[in-house]
């Protein structure tokens, strides 16, 4: 994935557009409809062929795979000295711009920053996009819409913060964020940081930060976007800008997908070594749809800027449920809105700026299912149709003081106070009625400075400490029995550190930092309080804390940037569910410890091939107590993971792209025995850009088909899909 | 010429290594020693994944590496014969050689009803060719055929569901004779009680239902047999631990006289310091040995003898939940241990208690002895 740099990346450069990486058209598979696929005739010979590919799935993925990037770069680097010879007779079309800056890492962190023109009209997600970086581990459990997280540098699901303009979309039911919820067609870029965190994100974030920037109508452009592709999947996007007067401009921008995600797999039956029972299936009740919409208004005066932004959502879906247990019924819902208020001073000479705002944020997430029509085993009775839910209100009201002096110092004080309240939905009522109300209030203040002493030396340090209050009214709480639960207010504080020193001048070829801070995450307020059947409450749970370390450097030279990190994350006081009898409680009792190196290679050796690969090599480990834990990687985290992209400008304004990503062995679980052999991917696409103002992309992807599901942890995803995509500037 | 043979033959050698290197870091041990006649299985657990595991020849140490199966799995068997019960989330039953263990010792894995929940499976002495499974999600017991895992007949149940529910909770079975005892929770569609534990008596060859007998207390959840008597933990109503509930406690063991069906109380759960689960028996002294729920995490194992009289506990058990099996042939008691600080499979005997190594192994879920 094209990226760019440094904390000018933030703001928009018109005159450096990265590439637009089109990604693969999806290929359907031709089945019948029926289930059952295979006739008693065919059947021994397609299970036959089934198990060979099984056994020798691992060959063609380890050492073959290995063969091909091999084989694969240095047919390319060979090759490109030839096209070079040829360039004089290719058009520059001027649509695609290698950004030729100096790679800038600095002692105020660098995020890696992934613009909008990266994924416009690929169908991709969220989690898929984050993961060609590298460091980055995605999971998804089905297509459009199902549960996708992520991982940075072995710290998983809820220790990353993901942000949305800059407030954290987790909430006190759940601090893991399901990506596969949001639309890309509503962000305009994604900032992503993985080491150092810039003190406005608060100390709460041991896996970094994932802040992904909503459409703001910088790019002052009207644009329109349809797409349809495999399984009726669509997508369709508007965005809109305007200015009243020069004072006031507006933006607004929405967006629209859905898809069947009918895909087919094969279903096993849950039965490993009983291959005569499985059968090719397709995915049922994996419905998805949403709606969302980003809009503002600016007041420009001239000593400050008043902003009014709001974001929303609305989706819907079903849960289909796992391989060999599909449901019928069984679907969510969530809605969302953001509304924000900001106040900027706009006094440029001055070296102090003010920022205040107000996030506000109000969340209902409901979940429903028939006991009956979805098999799920429990009595039916009166429990035949059942919604469970949460309603989150939260208001974060902020002020920051920025102050950067003409002597190459600054500094930055960050305030912010908020209140949470979780509330239950829940139909029907029963007896042991859901009647809990948590509450949530905290402030936390962060202090952040920065001096360049030497030309070729910047320092930057950073502070945050933080108090809450969590009270829990008391009330009925049926958890795993019938009981009463007394009101109880917990406090909490928390503080955390970083530290970093940059080196290299502004305009070197070659830079380099180091940084190393403290982090931590607060509990859930559920998972101190517990709201679910079969899960205890402990109210000791302590902030899980961690520790995270990064030495990068990064050389730009000719067309060519290289950058190599090496980093070291820790994960102390881990939140893990102790079972027994049944029933599960969370204690702090877990270590992970991880440490990698990260390479990246962006070259253009000629002016129509782009060349991008990434590589991770990394040694995560679960290092707590348990000793059929103690020692074991982390689940779902390979030791070496390579992502590599090209990109070819052709002839009569088309531009051809390929994408491939290969992952080493890997564990479902934390004992490792649920192995996932080496997997490779590869998506191809090409696209046309036409009338200057509009491009027509076709895309392929996961052309080896869906991910490797182990038996016992079975969730399946979408094979070969293609996408047609129209993106037109208005 | 000669190079592209010997490259040939290098290609070949290449991938030949590829497909038959073996995932399996170290191979399953299964092999048949003609001087073993018992082997101790273990199915040992996360609640994330399951491993089957069984102690080597020497009985001294679980194997290195097991078979996968389901995380919520019961271990049943008859001689040679050990039948894994692949429960709720997966609803199989895998069957395989008790003799020499491992994947190719598999003899079938077959899907059994959607929502089965098989919890026990029992088999009739004077029939080798079927077994009886408990199905705890679903009202019908089942009969099935041995050779194929497939059931063969069935006996509805439902007449003693509670109300609100469309399956009466089976639990336990035990057979003696042509009789075929089966224990039914009778909870309702919220896991709450209102209808007592109920044992349920069936003519094994006809199928059909001979008698009732109410159980008195609630949640059976083990059983056992000896003389005339059969003598039924029950668990009680939540919470399990111990909390004072109105009225007379409804957590026990009791026993049932097979000819008169009268019950009595051998014990409560204040007398045996927790909510009673796992129950076996020592054939040899006639005394119980019973798994007493005292709070989460915190299930010891008490001993008394079948007449009544002193409990006694065992020191140095932090949860007995993973599996209480006693060795009659060998008078070793086998206690599956799944306490949060030191996991593992106990043997108590001769008064003393002894930890098996386990290496890297889960913490026990379930434990069975196969005799052959």
């Amino acid at each position: 994935m094209k990226i760019e740099n440094g904390p000018a990346a933030v703001m928009e450069d018109e005159q450096a557009k990265p590439l637009n990486i089109s990604l693969g058209r999806r290929l359907s598979r031709t089945i019948p409809e029926s289930e059952h696929l295979l006739t008693s005739l065919t059947a021994p010979m397609v299970h036959n062929i089934e198990e060979l590919m099984r056994e020798t799935s691992k060959i063609r993925k380890t050492p073959w795979a290995l063969v091909f990037f091999f084989v694969y770069f240095l047919c390319l680097f060979m090759v490109a000295p030839l096209w070079a010879q040829v360039d004089s007779n290719t058009q520059d079309l001027g649509i695609m711009r290698l950004v030729q800056k100096a790679p800038l890492l600095s002692a105020q962190g660098t995020p890696t920053t992934i613009k909008s023109e990266a994924w416009q009209g690929q169908g991709m997600s969220i989690a898929d996009l984050l993961a060609t970086l590298p460091g980055i581990q995605s999971r998804r459990m089905g297509g459009m819409g199902s549960l996708q997280s992520i991982s940075v540098r072995g710290v998983t699901g809820n220790k990353v913060l993901i942000c949305l303009d800059g407030v954290p979309l987790g909430n006190g039911a759940n601090s893991t964020v399901n990506l596969g919820a949001i639309d890309l067609n509503q962000l305009e870029s994604i900032e992503v940081w993985k080491g150092q965190v810039p003190a406005r994100f608060g100390g709460n974030a041991l896996g970094g930060v994932i802040n992904l920037v909503s459409k703001r109508g910088l790019k002052k452009q009207a644009n329109l976007l349809l797409g349809y592709g495999s399984h009726h999947t669509g997508e369709a996007a508007l965005s809109a800008f305007g200015e009243l007067r020069d004072s006031v401009q507006w933006h607004s921008s929405l967006a629209w997908r859905f898809s069947d995600n009918d895909y087919d797999f094969l279903d096993r039956n849950g039965t490993e070594y009983n291959l005569d029972d499985d059968r090719w299936v397709k995915r049922r009740n994996a419905q998805y749809n949403e709606l969302s919409g980003t809009h503002g208004w600016s007041w420009l005066k001239p000593s400050h800027t008043w902003r009014l932004m709001f974001s929303h959502a609305q989706e819907q879906g079903g849960s289909p449920g796992r391989e060999d247990h599909q449901t019928k019924v069984s679907g969510f819902k969530q809605q969302w809105i953001q509304p924000r208020v900001q106040w900027l001073s706009n006094n440029f000479e001055s070296p102090w700026q003010h920022e205040a705002e107000i996030n506000t944020r109000i969340e209902k997430n409901i979940l429903h299912w028939s006991n009956r029509l979805d098999a799920l085993g429990y009595s039916y009775g009166s429990m035949e149709y059942q919604e469970s839910g949460s309603v989150d209100l939260r208001i974060e009201p902020s002020y920051r003081l920025v102050y950067q002096s003409q002597d190459h110092w600054g500094g930055e004080w960050h305030l912010l106070a908020g209140h949470e309240r979780l509330s239950p939905r829940q139909y029907p009522e029963t007896d042991a009625q859901w009647k809990w109300d948590l509450d949530r209030s905290f402030a936390r203040s962060a202090w952040e400075a920065f001096v360049d002493p030497l030309s070729w030396l910047s320092l930057n340090g950073i502070y945050h400490i933080g108090a809450f209050r969590e009270h829990n009214p008391g009330g009925i709480l049926q958890t795993t029995y019938i009981d009463t639960m007394q009101a109880r207010t917990d406090y909490l504080w928390h503080q955390s550190a970083q530290a970093a020193m940059g080196f290299g001048a502004k305009n070197s070829p070659l830079r380099a930092n180091i940084s190393i801070g403290r982090h931590f995450r607060i509990p859930d307020l559920t998972e101190r309080y517990s709201t679910h059947l079969g899960i205890l409450p402990n109210y000791d749970l302590n902030p899980e804390t961690g520790w995270n370390f990064e030495a990068a450097t990064a050389a730009h030279i000719h067309n060519t940037t290289l950058r190599a990190t090496a980093f070291r994350t820790e994960v102390n006081n881990g939140i893990v569910y102790v079972y027994a009898a049944g029933f599960a409680k969370p204690h702090n009792m877990g270590l992970n410890r991880t440490w990698g190196l990260e390479l990246s290679l962006d070259s253009k050796p000629t002016s129509f091939a782009q060349f991008v690969l990434h590589g991770t090599w990394q040694d995560p480990r679960n290092l707590s107590a348990p000793k059929h834990y103690h020692n074991k990687l982390t689940p779902n985290e390979p030791k070496f993971s390579l992502s590599a992209e090209s990109y070819f400008k052709l002839p009569w304004n088309l531009e051809l792209n390929y994408r491939a990503e290969w992952k080493s062995t890997l564990y479902h679980d934390q004992a490792n025995l649920m192995e996932i052999p080496p997997q490779d991917n590869h998506h191809l696409g090409v696209s046309w850009d036409i009338f200057t103002t509009a491009r027509i992309s076709l895309n392929a992807t996961n052309l080896r088909g869906g991910d490797y599901q182990h038996i016992h942890s079975t969730y399946p995803t979408p094979g070969r899909e293609i996408h047609l995509t129209w993106n037109q500037k208005i | 010429m000669n190079k592209n043979i010997i490259f040939t033959l290098g290609l070949i050698a290449l991938l030949s290594g590829c497909i038959f290197s073996s995932d399996d870091k170290k191979k399953v041990d299964n092999k048949e020693d003609p001087k073993v006649s018992q082997r101790v299985f273990v199915l040992a657990s996360d609640y994330q994944t399951g491993e089957l595991l069984w102690l080597n020849d020497n009985a001294d140490s679980l194997v290195d590496k097991g078979i996968l199966v389901h995380q919520d799995s019961k271990l049943k068997g008859r001689g040679d014969m050990l039948m894994v019960l692949e429960s709720f989330g997966k609803d199989n039953l895998l069957r395989l050689d008790a003799k020499k263990p491992g994947k190719s010792s598999i003899k079938y894995q077959v899907s059994l009803p959607e929502n089965s929940n098989p919890l026990d499976m029992v088999f009739p002495a004077n029939d080798t060719a079927h077994g009886f499974l408990a199905q705890g999600n679903l009202p019908h017991l089942l009969k099935i055929d041995l050779s194929t895992g497939k059931a063969v007949d069935s006996l509805d149940l439902s007449e003693y569901n509670d109300p609100s529910s469309e399956h009466p909770n089976m639990q336990n079975l035990l057979i003696s004779g042509d009789s075929l005892f089966i224990t039914l929770e009778r909870r309702k569609s919220d896991f709450s009680n209102e209808l007592n534990g109920l044992l349920v008596i069936v003519d094994a060859l006809k199928l059909t239902v001979l008698d009732t007998v109410n159980l008195g207390l609630f949640n059976p959840s083990s059983m056992v047999s000896f003389d005339n008597n059969i003598y039924v933990s029950c668990t009680g109503v939540l919470p399990w631990d111990g909390s004072p509930v109105p009225g007379d406690s409804t957590h026990g063991v009791v026993i049932v006289d097979r000819k008169t069906k009268e019950v009595s109380t051998l014990a409560y759960d204040k007398q045996l310091g927790g909510s009673p689960m796992h129950i076996t028996f020592d054939e040899k002294n006639a005394r119980l040995f019973i798994t007493a729920f005292n709070s989460f995490g915190n299930a010891g194992v008490v001993y008394m003898s079948i007449k009544g009289g002193k409990v006694k506990q065992i020191d140095g058990i932090e949860d007995s939940f993973g599996g209480l099996v006693f060795d009659n042939k060998n008078q070793k008691l086998y206690i599956g241990d799944c306490g949060m600080n030191n996991p593992g499979v106990k043997v108590f005997a001769n008064d003393k208690l002894t930890t098996l190594a386990s290496g890297g192994a889960m913490p026990p879920y379930s434990i069975h002895i196969a005799n052959w």
